[in-house]
C-alpha cells in the first residue's frame, strides 16, 4: 500500500458497493437494462443467514481432510441451526471443541472424522457432549 | 395487559469467556477490571467460594490460586460484541425492547397471553443460549421495578431455572416480603438504613408504608418506585436509548508515577480517546474536566486528588483543541513531589455535532479539522488504536495502557485471533 492511499481520508463503508442507476437515459443507445440495476453481490449475504448466531472458526489439524477441510481453512458456524444427521458440527466433547461429522441413527450419536487415522467417537449417555454449532460453510484462500 | 420482562445475562463477562472455552462451563471464573485491578465479574461458582465484586485482585489472589479460579483480564471489545448479539437475538423475538445496559434488556411482553408467560420466557431463554451461548435469567411483571425483583428472585433460586413470572397480584404479594429494600431497583445502600429506622425493611413494608412518609424520605422518585412495586407503571419502556450525556476516559497507571511528563502523557492519551469517542457518537463537547489521583489504599503517602475544569469557548470534538485545553488545566493542577495512581478526563455538556459554524465568531477551519480527524480515526480503526496519535500523547512504554496479562483473544473482531478448533 502506498503512503498516498494510506493518508487519504475516507468515509467509505467497509463493503465495496457499486452505484445504482435509478433513471436510465432515454436518448442514445437503447439500454439493455430496464428499470433499476440491482445492488452488488455480497458474499456476506450468501454465507451468513443469522449474523448474531454466526461465528468464524479456524481449523487446525487434519482430521477432516477427507471432507475437503484442511488445516488453515475457516469454517462458518451457525448456532441457530438444528443439527441434522450428516451435518458438519462443532461439538463440545468433555469440554473440548472439535470439528466432526454428526451421525445420528435411531438414538445413537456418533462423531466421525474424515480421515482413516481417526476412529469414530460413539457418544454414550455418560459422555459430556454438546453441539456448539452447525458448520454452514467453509472459506478457503488460495493466494 | 401491559407487561414487561427483564432479561439479564448471567455473570455476563464470565459467560462471554466461557462461550469460547467450554471446559470452563461449571468452573469458577472471574474477570478483572482494566489494569487487572479489581474483580468486576464472578461466575456463580466463584461467588460460592466467597469471592465478591469490586474487591482488589491482590487481596484475594491467595483464594483464587488455592481454588484454581480461572482469571481473565477484561476484554471489553468481546463483551460489547457479544452484548450486541444477545440484543439482536432478543429483537427478533419481541415487538419492542429497551436495551438497559450491556447485559440487561426490558422486553415488551404485553402481547403474551397470561397462561403462556413462563413458557414464552423459557423459549426466549433457550433461543438466546443456543444462538449466542449466553445464559440469561428472565423476570416477568407488570412494571420494570417488579420485573427487576422477579429477575433477581429467578436468579437466586435455582429451582426456577432462571425464569419467574411475577405478573399475578397474589404472587407479587407472596414474594415481596422476601425482597430487602436495598435490593429494590433504585433504592440502594444509601436509602436503606434511613428506611430501616422507620421499620421499613422489605419491599412489602415499602408497599404498606404511609405514602407521605415515603415522599418525605425518598422524594418523588421514591413515590414512583413504590407505585411500581404496587404494579402501577411509573417508568415506561424507553425504546430509543437516551443520547450520551458525558464521556469519561480514565485508568489507573498500574504503578505510581511522579514524573510530570509521564502523568501528562497518560492524561493526553485519555483526552485523545475521549475526542475519538465524541466523534464516533457525532457529538461535540462544551465542557472538559481533568483529574489526577493518588493511591487511595496507600498508608505511606498522603492521598492527592486534583481536579480542574474548563468551559470551552466553542463546542468541539477536535482533538488538538481538547489537548490544548487539557494542557492548560494540567499545568493548573500539577503538584510536584506527589505520587499519582490515576489520571482521567470527562467531557460534558454534549451537543450534536455541527458541520458548519454556528456563531459569527467561529472562524475555525471546519473542513480541514474534519479531514484530519477522519484520517486519524480511520487509521486507528483499521490498524488498531494507537496507530496514529499526537506526539504529546505517545511514548515508548505503555505505562498507563491496560495491563492485560490474562486477556482472551479478540474472537469476534480480529481475523488472526478467531477461535481455533481441531
Amino acid at each position: 500500500m502506498s503512503l498516498g492511499s494510506l493518508f487519504k481520508p475516507t468515509d467509505a463503508p467497509s463493503t465495496l458497493s457499486l452505484p445504482v442507476v435509478l433513471s436510465p437515459v432515454k436518448a442514445g443507445f437503447p439500454s439493455m437494462v430496464e428499470g433499476e440495476l440491482e445492488g452488488t453481490l455480497d458474499l456476506h449475504e450468501l454465507l451468513i443467514t443469522h449474523p448474531a448466531a454466526t461465528f468464524y472458526v479456524r481449523v487446525e489439524g487434519d482430521s477432516m481432510v477427507g471432507g475437503g477441510i484442511f488445516p488453515g481453512d475457516m469454517v462458518i458456524v451457525n448456532r441457530a441451526l438444528e443439527a441434522r444427521n450428516g451435518d458438519l458440527i462443532i461439538a463440545v466433547l468433555d469440554g473440548e471443541l472439535t470439528l466432526k461429522r454428526f451421525i445420528k441413527q435411531q438414538n445413537q450419536v456418533c462423531l466421525r472424522a474424515e480421515n482413516p487415522d481417526y476412529p469414530d467417537i460413539q457418544v454414550t449417555p455418560g459422555k459430556d457432549f454438546m453441539i456448539w454449532g452447525v458448520v454452514s460453510g467453509c472459506v478457503k484462500k488460495f493466494r | 395487559m401491559e407487561m414487561v420482562a427483564l432479561v439479564d445475562c448471567n455473570a455476563f463477562f464470565c459467560s462471554c469467556e466461557r462461550v469460547f472455552k467450554p471446559h470452563l462451563w461449571n468452573k469458577p471464573v472471574v474477570v478483572l477490571s482494566s489494569n487487572d485491578g479489581c474483580l468486576i465479574a464472578l461466575s456463580a461458582e466463584a461467588k460460592a467460594l466467597g469471592l465478591k465484586m469490586a474487591v482488589p485482585y491482590f487481596k484475594v489472589k491467595h483464594l483464587i490460586d488455592k481454588h484454581k479460579v480461572h482469571v481473565f483480564s477484561t476484554n471489553y471489545m468481546l463483551y460489547a460484541h457479544m452484548s450486541g448479539r444477545v440484543m439482536a437475538t432478543l429483537e427478533t423475538l419481541v415487538p419492542a425492547l429497551e436495551v438497559y445496559s450491556i447485559d440487561e434488556a426490558f422486553l415488551d411482553f404485553s402481547h403474551v397471553p397470561e397462561s403462556n408467560r413462563t413458557k414464552e420466557a423459557r423459549r426466549i431463554q433457550d433461543i438466546v443460549l443456543q444462538h449466542t451461548g449466553i445464559p440469561v435469567s428472565i423476570g416477568v411483571a407488570p412494571t420494570k421495578t417488579l420485573a427487576k425483583v422477579a429477575n433477581k428472585l429467578a436468579k437466586t433460586h435455582p429451582q426456577w431455572n432462571g425464569v419467574l413470572d411475577l405478573s399475578r397480584p397474589q404472587d407479587i404479594e407472596r414474594f415481596l416480603p422476601f425482597v430487602w429494600c436495598e435490593d429494590v431497583w433504585g433504592i440502594g445502600r444509601a436509602s436503606a438504613p434511613k428506611l430501616s429506622k422507620y421499620g421499613i425493611r422489605t419491599a412489602a413494608d415499602l408497599v404498606q408504608a404511609d405514602p407521605f412518609m415515603i415522599k418525605k424520605l425518598m422524594g418523588t422518585v421514591g413515590t414512583r418506585l413504590v407505585n411500581e412495586l404496587k404494579g402501577e407503571k411509573s417508568f415506561p419502556l424507553e425504546l430509543a436509548p437516551p443520547p450520551a450525556k458525558s464521556i469519561i476516559c480514565s485508568r489507573s497507571f498500574g504503578r505510581l508515577l511522579s514524573q510530570k511528563e509521564e502523568v501528562k502523557r497518560a492524561l493526553f492519551y485519555h483526552v485523545a480517546r475521549g475526542g475519538a469517542k465524541l466523534r464516533r457518537k457525532k457529538r461535540q463537547a462544551r465542557h472538559l474536566t481533568i483529574y489526577l489521583r493518588g493511591n487511595r489504599f496507600s498508608q505511606k503517602e498522603t492521598y492527592v486528588s486534583r481536579r480542574a475544569a474548563v468551559q470551552l469557548p466553542l463546542a468541539t470534538h477536535y482533538t488538538p483543541t481538547l489537548l490544548a485545553a487539557a494542557d492548560h488545566l494540567f499545568e493548573k493542577v500539577w503538584q510536584e513531589g506527589a505520587l499519582y495512581a490515576k489520571a482521567g478526563m470527562m467531557l460534558t455538556d454534549l451537543i450534536p455535532e455541527a458541520a458548519h459554524p454556528t456563531t459569527l465568531f467561529d472562524r475555525r477551519p471546519h473542513q480541514k479539522e474534519k479531514a484530519l480527524m477522519t484520517t486519524l480515526d480511520t487509521l486507528n480503526k483499521r490498524y488498531g488504536t494507537g496507530t496514529l496519535g499526537f506526539a504529546s500523547q505517545l511514548q515508548k512504554e505503555n505505562l498507563w495502557r491496560a495491563k492485560e496479562a490474562l486477556k482472551s483473544p479478540n474472537y469476534l473482531t480480529r481475523w488472526d485471533e478467531i477461535l481455533t478448533v481441531s
